[in-house]
């Protein structure tokens, strides 16, 4: 398994042993990688990454990092039609008052970029793919849209979440199901891993809090979701604790 | 009396600025109906940035 962490890209065995990390640094060497989104093409052994402004690729094991795209505005979740030799991300854009996200494709090689959907809220984040089916899926904070393939047929399948907002989503197109792991808002530590039908119907929460995912993957073949949650931090919390004891303390001896 | 007010505001400040800017992240594994649940990886990161990637065929 392959995940970001902003400032790197790592991997691990699927049991989570044999951690290591694949790129540390930006493709032109100026600093931190800022990874978010990540897709992999494991048949050309590559993987495709977001950062802030740009889509980046490199081989399997982080030899090769090259810029495909650049200029970008806050790509986020990305996704690979490796038959079909495309690439799908979100935009995650607000900017001057104005909800700028949409969704873009472009060749795997970077060219022939397209706006697919635009006039999207501020928020697209993950993207899924149901190339048979011919429908782009993605998450827009508490709502779970679709449209075919060229842009067209935007459809609200999930609505009403609430401040439960929707983050990663994943397809199992077989079982016509949909899953997605969503936050509670303002609190990125209350979340839940959700599942429904490809057209939004019967949603069933499978997984609760503690554990807040935040985005997840499907390994079908064994019928597992491996999910990457936020946990609080305990010393972080425990040293809020006695700061305020202290300032407590410090508060009633002065009155006293 | 100032050096511990000085303290105890410090600790204030700092753990709500790693409570804020970094997280412990976990990589966790279950069952497709929730249950199993097991923990695999754990890291630090900014809050609800991580994305997760599977090469199935890796292993």
């Amino acid at each position: 398994m392959y995940w970001t962490d902003y400032n790197t890209i790592q991997r691990a065995n699927l049991d989570g042993t044999g951690v290591t990390n694949l790129v540390t640094g930006r493709a032109d060497g100026s600093g931190s990688t800022y990874a978010r989104g990540l897709a992999l093409d494991g048949g050309s052994g590559q993987m495709y990454w977001t950062t802030a402004n740009a889509i980046q690729r490199a081989n399997l094991d982080g030899t090769g990092v090259m810029d495909l795209m650049t200029g970008l505005n806050q790509p986020r979740g990305i996704i690979l039609d490796v038959e079909n030799g495309q690439m799908y991300w979100t935009i995650n854009y607000y900017d001057n008052g104005s909800n700028q996200g949409k969704i873009q494709r472009a060749n795997l090689d970077g060219s022939g970029v397209t706006d697919l959907v635009t006039g999207l809220g501020a928020g697209p984040r993950s993207i899924a793919l149901d190339v048979l089916g011919g429908q782009v899926y993605w998450t827009d904070y508490n709502t779970i849209q679709r449209a075919s393939l060229d842009g067209t047929g935007v459809t609200d399948l999930v609505t009403g979440l609430g401040t439960n907002y929707a983050r990663g989503l994943t397809l199992d197109v077989v079982a016509g199901q949909m899953y997605w792991a969503s936050q509670t808002r303002p609190s990125s530590h209350i979340g839940y891993i959700q599942r429904a039908n490809l057209d939004g119907t019967e949603i069933t929460t499978i997984s609760t809090p503690p554990f807040s995912a935040h985005d997840l993957a499907l390994d079908l073949s064994s019928g597992d979701i491996y999910g990457v949650s936020a946990a609080p931090v305990p010393s972080a919390v425990w040293l809020f604790g006695s700061g305020i004891i202290g300032l407590v303390a410090f508060a009633r001896r002065k009155k006293a | 009396m100032i050096i511990k007010f000085i303290i105890a505001t410090t600790c204030v400040c700092f753990s709500i600025f790693s409570i804020s800017v970094n997280a412990a992240q976990i990589i966790h594994r279950s069952n497709l109906d929730g249950t199993g649940l097991t923990e695999l990886v754990s890291f630090y990161d900014t809050p609800g940035q991580a994305f997760i990637a599977l090469d199935e065929g890796a292993g």
